[in-house]
């Protein structure tokens, strides 16, 4: 499926090792090489102890719904105005309270619920692929 | 007893609607003329002006040109939205107790009907944290902060008819306050039939967009004395944030948990009140359920128990805590907050009318904004000793 009028990420020297990972299918979350924390979104630094030693470990890519809305009165660019859909904090079981911010697809919006279990897609668009997720068949 | 170094002793606004005429610059200077005047100053009086920006908005060194302020000691503008209603009243309060400035101009002014409209704010541009938000169509205020309603509800049970007494209660302030733009009746039938917008808020939950302009005059209390109305004190202040400081709160430990119960606490520790001891609460609004959020985290009820709380009648002009009697940012305007704060002094000088809270001599006035914001307790006449 293709959406290519979707606002395209403005990648930087930070978030660059999360889209090429993308681009792979491969969800990739930014991680603490000394204490171990993983971060999402990624930054320059980590936000627990200040260690510029990041690392980008493939994780899971399984997750549960944390919270979510359904969107109905689309204001983004490549969304159909006509098509109400889900964006949700999910967390990941790699670490408690790590979550990721993302679409859940391929399921009736009136479905999801907080505690769905869902699991990583891959939506390629012209330019960039986005992780997307879908619930757990 | 109770100290103050700094009071507001002029307010100003323009009329509020959902499309004007005037530039953005004319709303600016028509609110700045009527607090100055309001202050019983002059122009060449003012030595400070500080505004914050967010969307549309007029810098300072515009509107001071314009107001042709010969003699500039302080100024400041802010890159923050609604959250820093409170932040900049304090941020003129420190410059006047510092030396800096005798007479502060505040002021806020936006076409954000008209002209840039907060509902479409970065809808599509995906740099820096937006780039893991636009992409999946994530960019509204009403969607990044329908996530911490929905949590709430998750744990609490809080209903869509709890959301709806915020609403409905708020309207009928309105309604008795000529400035007010949604000033019609609105049912709990209405509430619930409004157009989903970002499920769980629907079109009644969210906040209007407005073009008008507020303006607020500070100065230094021992001449506010000689001011035509009497002085409104600033008893405490607070303005900072929580582990996570910015939108949308991405690594915020748990989204049914805002910032503000410690902001809260070091408030009332700072002005020496209690929740008991506020006659009036003017809270940032932005959608329905920051109402409830609010009351359970400045202390008016216990944590979870702020929807049933409002459904109870506690937030009306009668309740134990009236809020927003002049409809707040959901029925009289959205000035980014800025007309909480003249509402509030309002209340304090006994100014409002058929809306006024009887007795009110403390009020608080709040911006949130979940991850950080600010707040403030402001004091009538009575309420310094």
């Amino acid at each position: 499926m293709q959406s290519p009028e979707r606002p395209s990420p403005i990648v930087d020297e930070h978030s660059q090792p999360f889209w090429d990972a993308c681009r792979q299918h491969e969800l990739r979350v930014q991680r603490c090489s000394q204490c171990l924390n993983f971060q999402y979104f990624p930054g320059a630094i980590c936000r627990v102890c200040a260690s510029a030693e990041l690392v980008w470990p493939l994780v899971s890519g399984s997750a549960t719904v944390y919270s979510f809305v359904v969107v109905h009165h689309v204001v983004t660019p490549g969304f159909p105005s006509d098509q109400p859909y889900v964006v949700a904090w999910m967390e990941l079981p790699e670490q408690a309270g790590l979550r990721i911010l993302s679409n859940v697809v391929d399921c009736p919006v009136g479905e999801v619920h907080i505690g769905l279990p869902v699991e990583v897609a891959f939506l390629d668009c012209d330019e960039f692929t986005l992780p997307v997720f879908h619930p757990l068949k | 007893m109770r100290t103050s170094a700094a009071c507001i002793t002029g307010i100003g606004y323009t009329r509020y609607s959902r499309s004007t005429q005037s530039s953005l610059a004319s709303l600016a200077l028509e609110a700045s003329i009527n607090a100055i005047a309001d202050a019983g100053l002059r122009i060449h009086d003012i030595d400070g002006v500080v505004c914050y920006h967010q969307n549309d908005s007029v810098l300072v060194r515009d509107v001071s040109t314009s107001l042709g302020i010969k003699e500039l000691r302080w100024w400041s503008d802010f890159l923050a939205g609604g959250t820093f209603n409170c932040a900049v009243i304090a941020q003129a309060a420190m410059a006047i107790e510092s030396g800096l400035a005798n007479n502060v101009l505040v002021y806020r002014a936006l076409k954000g009907r008209s002209g840039k409209r907060m509902g479409r704010y970065r809808a599509s541009l995906a740099d820096g944290v937006h780039q893991f938000m636009t992409p999946f169509g994530f960019s509204s205020p009403a969607q990044i902060f329908g996530m911490t309603c929905r949590r709430h509800m998750h744990e609490f049970g809080t209903t869509r008819v709890q959301l709806g007494h915020v609403a409905v209660t708020e309207r009928k302030h309105a309604a008795l306050n000529e400035r007010a733009v949604m000033r019609e009746p609105l049912t709990m039938e209405d509430y619930l039939a409004g157009r989903v917008i970002a499920d769980p808020y629907t079109l009644f939950d969210c906040c209007q967009e407005t073009d008008g302009a507020c303006a607020v005059v500070l100065t230094r209390s021992e001449r506010a004395k000689s001011a035509p109305h009497p002085p409104v004190h600033l008893l405490g202040a607070v303005h900072g944030g929580g582990s996570v400081p910015r939108v949308p709160f991405d690594g915020w430990p748990d989204l049914s948990i805002s910032a503000f119960p410690r902001l809260a606490r070091e408030l009332f520790t700072q002005a020496r009140v209690t929740p008991s001891d506020i006659d009036v609460a003017l809270l940032y609004d932005a959608f329905t359920f920051e109402v409830i959020q609010q009351l359970e985290d400045f202390g008016f009820c216990q944590r979870g128990e702020g929807g049933p709380f409002v459904e109870d009648g506690n937030i009306a002009l009668s309740g134990t805590i009236p809020v927003n009697p002049h409809g707040g940012l959901l029925s009289e305007a959205y000035i980014h907050g800025l007309n909480h704060v003249i509402e509030a002094v309002q209340q304090l000088r006994m100014e409002a009318g058929s809306r006024q809270v009887a007795g009110a001599e403390i009020a608080l006035v709040t911006g949130f904004g979940f991850c950080a914001g600010s707040a403030m307790v402001l004091g009538g006449t009575n309420a310094v000793s």
